[in-house]
């Protein structure tokens, strides 16, 4: 087989999403061509180039990307994601936000597969895509428990303590679930990073209602549990952290 | 001539020249960067630079286009650089010859751009391809080209010869062939196809070696993988102290470019151990 028919041959192959069997189906001439176990080696090559080309991006949630090192689960998860990513990168390149949002459905569908034991990860990324997102003040809302209002905080729920792993920089087989957390991230313009704040179970909700609801009464339909007064107790706190709408008033 | 030991340019990279003053030579910035971000050649103020490319496809049958070629040429100039690293691999390929073979299933006719090089066929034609283009490329840039060898993760059918057999041969044939030893790329290569780094390292005309590369490895799904995100093996150190024993490279660079969160303090004690290893050669 002349090399510019086998580089081709190849490159199709790394370049487009394909099956062990419509590969071999592909035979530019001759008769020196890929043996059957070369498609799978093939595949997880191009998962890699796909993991390569997401160096720029592990900038973004450096801590996510570690931990998947640590599980050896890189190739795998480049591999799950390579489908979504070639069709997404086919028209250029994928804007950042745009990206991240792919990459964080990509992580929830491929840590919920790969079993309890790699939540962590699925988190981490959460945890560190919320921190990107407050930070360059990203309009957006995410399913499964990440959540943008006033352009400025996010609330997600985690059973790991995600700013200590990122802080302490814990290797993958010391984490350890504990209970349930709602965290909070707030980046005022002002200041050179985004504080993460613990809320409690109800200023959670309350606090995610808030995002949706345009006064007192709205939220508190949304969150059957409390009462009017309570939720304003609630949103005042709030306030004193500095979140909420500005002259908000209590009913 | 002492060798400059530096570092692959990475947003951290700055920063690190700034809190460990001395403790980088140089730094090697990819053209790519440059056509991107043409900032990162301020670090020019501080050390100087050494330009690396990943765009000429030098043993593939699809040229770089011709504006892509003039702005590497630019940048040559603008870099001072006293050479350019090329990987001696293909990145495109002509979707033709699928077209040719009379397969249907997919339109093919436009080129196939893989972003990312690809260790080619290691056979006579691609040698002579290669030797061609390198001698055509020095005289276009102006400067030498050195060939880095890639890393393998499977065989190209229709290879004949080994990639270090490939590499000497390509020596022997155009004499002022100059190369970039990528240590960890060798060891990648060779533990993938069942090869013994040293033995393989023996075969190289290290003479001809101007710069060296190193950087970590993993192991995932049954095979060896380049990893800048990883540290230097001590196994790749070793291949690096041998090295050392019969090449006089002019510079080598540490590759810590694919995670911005390396610890400064592992990529400093990983530049003082390469420099201890050029200390002792001397010495």
């Amino acid at each position: 087989m002349s090399s510019e028919a086998i580089h081709a041959k190849t490159a199709y192959l790394l370049t487009r999403g394909f099956s062990p069997d419509s590969a071999a189906a592909i035979v530019p001439d001759g008769d020196a061509d890929f043996k059957p176990d070369d498609y799978a080696t093939l595949a997880k090559v191009q998962a890699f180039i796909i993991k390569v080309k997401h160096a720029a991006i592990r900038r973004e949630a450096p801590c996510a990307f570690r931990l998947l090192a640590e599980a050896h689960m890189e190739l795998r998860f480049f591999a799950d994601w390579a489908p979504q990513y070639l069709a997404a990168r086919h028209t250029g390149p994928i804007p950042l936000e745009e990206h991240m949002l792919l990459l964080h459905d990509a992580f929830t569908r491929f840590c919920a597969a790969a079993g309890p034991a790699q939540g962590v990860i699925a988190d981490m990324f959460r945890h560190e895509f919320a921190l990107g997102a407050a930070r360059h003040a990203h309009p957006c809302r995410l399913r499964d428990g990440v959540f943008v209002f006033d352009g400025l905080c996010i609330l997600t729920g985690t059973r790991y303590d995600l700013p200590a792993i990122v802080r302490d920089a814990t290797p993958l087989a010391a984490v350890t679930a504990d209970r349930q957390r709602y965290l909070l991230y707030q980046h005022a313009p002002a200041a050179p990073c985004v504080r993460v704040l613990e809320l409690d179970p109800l200023s959670a909700l309350v606090a995610r209602a808030a995002g949706a609801a345009t006064d007192v009464d709205g939220i508190a339909r949304q969150v059957k549990y409390a009462t009017p007064d309570m939720i304003a107790d609630v949103l005042d706190a709030l306030r004193e952290h500095g979140i909420g709408r500005p002259g908000e008033a209590r009913p | 001539m002492s060798t400059s030991i530096g570092i692959a340019y990475a947003d951290y990279v700055p920063r690190l020249i700034a809190q460990y003053r001395g403790a980088v030579d140089h730094v090697e910035i990819p053209f790519e960067q440059l056509l991107r971000a043409p900032q990162a050649l301020d670090l020019q103020r501080s050390v100087p630079v050494i330009l690396h490319c990943a765009s000429l496809s030098l043993a593939g049958d699809v040229p770089i286009p011709a504006p892509r070629a003039e702005a590497l040429r630019r940048w040559v100039g603008e870099s001072g650089t006293p050479w350019v690293g090329e990987h001696l691999a293909y990145l495109r390929a002509d979707g033709t010859h699928l077209h040719l073979a009379g397969h249907t299933g997919v339109p093919f006719g436009d080129d196939l751009d893989i972003g990312y090089t690809v260790s080619p066929q290691f056979s006579e034609a691609v040698l002579e391809r290669v030797a061609c283009q390198t001698a055509y490329w020095e005289e276009f840039l102006g400067v030498p080209l050195l060939l880095e060898n890639g890393p393998s993760y499977f065989s190209m059918p229709g290879s004949t010869m080994s990639q270090s057999s490939f590499i000497a041969a390509l020596c022997a044939r155009r004499p002022a062939t100059r190369l970039l030893l990528d240590l960890a790329h060798l060891s990648v290569t060779c533990a993938n196809m069942q090869l013994d780094p040293h033995a393989e390292l023996a075969k190289l005309p290290l003479e001809s070696v101007v710069e060296i590369h190193v950087s970590g490895i993993s192991d995932e799904a049954g095979l060896c993988w380049d990893d800048h995100a990883k540290r230097v093996p001590q196994s790749v150190f070793d291949l690096l102290d041998h090295a050392l024993l019969r090449a006089t490279p002019r510079a080598i660079t540490l590759e810590y470019n694919w995670d911005s969160s390396m610890p400064f303090g592992a990529i400093a004690a990983d530049l003082a151990r390469i420099r201890t290893a050029c200390m002792a050669v001397a010495a």
